[in-house]
C-alpha cells in the first residue's frame, strides 16, 4: 500500500457530518444536472446559470468540508511531517479523500438523476452526453474545491503545532 | 565520518520571536558541536527555549540567525522537501507529550516511519517487532494511544524514534509531565537507549536528574548563554 494511501488512513478514521454534507451536496447537484440538462422546457440560458449556482454550491461546500479537516488534523499532519512524510504525500492524500467523496456523489447522482429522469415525461433529452456533462462538471468543482482547501496544508507551522 | 568530526554544529544562534510585550530573544548567539556517539542534555528552565532549540535542529522551525549543520549538511538552508526528507532518514524525534496518532495501535504507531520511509514489509514488521520486545511493548501491539498510561505512551514514542536507527536522536522532554515513579522507570531506559541505539542523542530537559544520565550538558539561560563557544 502506498503512502498516500496510507495517510489517508491515518488521517481519517471515519466519515464525518461535514463530509456527509458534501456528499449530500454533490449527489442533489449531479442528479439536478442531470435532470436540468435533459429537460425540454430549459432555455439554454437558465440552464447554464442553473447548474452553475449548482456546482458552484459543491465547489464551497467540498471547499469548506476539506479545509475543516486540514484544521482539524493540524497535529497528525505535523506528526507525519515531522516523521518525514512530504507535503505532496498529504497533499494527495486530503485530494485521495476528495476523490472518494466526489466519486460516490456522482455515483448516486447520476442513479438518482437518471431514473427520475426516465420517469418524468418532461425530461426527454436524456443522453449520455448530458450524464458524461453532469459528471465532468462535478468532479471538476469537487476537485477544485478540495485543491483550494489543502493549500493551506502549506501555510501548517509544525514545530508550533507540536509544541501545544 | 570519523568520530572526532562532529554530527551536529550549530553556529551563532538565535531565534527573535515577536510577542505582544516585545520582541524575546533565544539562544543570543549559541555555538556547540556535538560529536558522534555523544549523549547530551540540554538543560534550562520552562520558556528558556529548549523546544526551540530541538525544533530548529530537527529542521521544524528556522532561526532568525545562525546555522546548523546535521552531519555536513546546514538544515537552515534545505528546502522543505529535502529537509524532510534528510529527517526522515536520519533523525529520529521524541516529541513532548509523545504525540502519537490516536487512530494507529501501538505497532502501527512504532512501524509508521518506517511505513514514510518505504521500507518492504517483512524487514519493516521485523524491526517494530524487535523495538517492541526492547521496550516490553510486545502485550500492547494491538492496544491503541487511549488506553496507555502517560509512561507507556512516552515508551512507544521513544521506540519510534528508533526504529529507523537514526544517527541522531532528538528527545524533548522525554520524562517531562510525568510521576516520579514513572521517571525512575524511565531513567534507566534512556541510559540504556545510548547503549543500544549507539548513534548521537540530544535530551532537552528541566530535570537535572535526567540530565545527569547524559555525558555532557549544555545549559541554557535567558537573556544570554551560560556555555562557552567550542568553535
Amino acid at each position: 500500500m502506498s503512502l498516500d494511501m496510507n495517510a489517508s488512513r491515518y488521517l481519517f478514521a471515519s466519515f464525518t457530518r461535514s463530509e456527509a454534507l458534501a456528499t449530500t451536496e454533490i449527489v442533489v447537484s449531479t442528479a439536478a444536472a442531470v435532470i436540468l440538462g435533459s429537460s425540454l422546457s430549459m432555455s439554454w440560458f437558465s440552464l447554464a446559470l442553473s447548474v452553475s449556482g449548482l456546482f458552484l454550491g459543491v465547489f464551497l461546500v467540498v471547499m469548506f468540508t476539506i479545509s475543516l479537516q486540514v484544521s482539524s488534523k493540524r497535529r497528525e499532519v505535523a506528526i507525519l511531517r515531522a516523521l518525514g512524510a512530504k507535503r505532496s504525500n498529504l497533499l494527495r492524500a486530503f485530494l485521495l479523500r476528495t476523490a472518494y467523496l466526489a466519486i460516490a456523489g456522482c455515483v448516486l447522482g447520476v442513479v438518482i438523476g437518471y431514473c427520475t429522469a426516465i420517469v418524468t415525461a418532461e425530461c426527454s433529452l436524456l443522453s449520455s452526453e448530458i450524464v458524461g456533462f453532469a459528471v465532468a462538471v462535478s468532479l471538476a468543482s469537487s476537485f477544485g474545491g478540495g485543491a483550494t482547501a489543502t493549500r493551506k496544508l502549506s501555510d501548517l507551522k509544525i514545530g508550533e503545532i507540536l509544541r501545544q | 565520518m570519523t568520530s572526532n568530526e562532529p554530527i551536529l554544529k550549530v553556529e551563532r544562534l538565535t531565534k527573535i520571536f515577536e510577542t505582544d510585550s516585545g520582541r524575546i530573544s533565544l539562544f543570543n548567539g549559541l555555538c556547540a558541536e556535538i560529536v558522534e556517539g555523544e549523549f547530551t542534555a540540554i538543560t534550562g528552565a520552562t520558556g528558556v527555549g529548549k523546544t526551540t532549540l530541538v525544533n530548529i535542529i530537527a529542521g521544524l522551525e528556522r532561526p532568525s540567525q545562525g546555522t546548523v549543520t546535521v552531519l555536513g549538511k546546514d538544515v537552515t538552508a534545505m528546502d522543505d522537501d529535502s529537509l524532510t526528507e534528510f529527517r526522515g532518514r536520519n533523525m529520529g524525534m521524541v516529541f513532548q507529550g509523545s504525540q502519537l496518532l490516536a487512530n494507529l495501535n501501538v505497532f502501527q504507531n512504532i512501524e509508521l516511519p518506517l511505513v514514510i520511509q518505504g521500507t518492504d514489509e517483512s524487514e519493516r514488521k521485523r524491526r517494530t517487532q524487535e523495538i517492541s520486545e526492547f521496550f516490553g511493548l510486545t502485550r500492547k501491539a494491538s492496544v491503541y494511544p487511549v488506553s496507555l498510561s502517560v509512561g507507556e505512551r512516552r515508551k512507544v514514542a521513544i521506540a519510534r524514534a528508533l526504529v529507523t536507527e537514526p544517527t541522531l536522536l532528538l528527545m524533548d522532554e522525554p520524562t517531562g509531565g510525568l510521576d516520579t515513579s514513572t521517571v525512575n522507570i524511565l531513567t534507566p531506559l534512556l541510559r540504556g537507549i545510548h547503549y543500544l541505539h549507539k548513534g548521537t542523542i540530544l535530551m532537552a530537559t528541566n530535570s537535572f536528574n535526567v540530565a545527569r544520565i547524559a555525558s555532557r550538558e549544555i545549559p541554557i539561560m535567558r537573556p544570554r548563554l551560560l556555555m562557552t563557544c567550542q568553535l
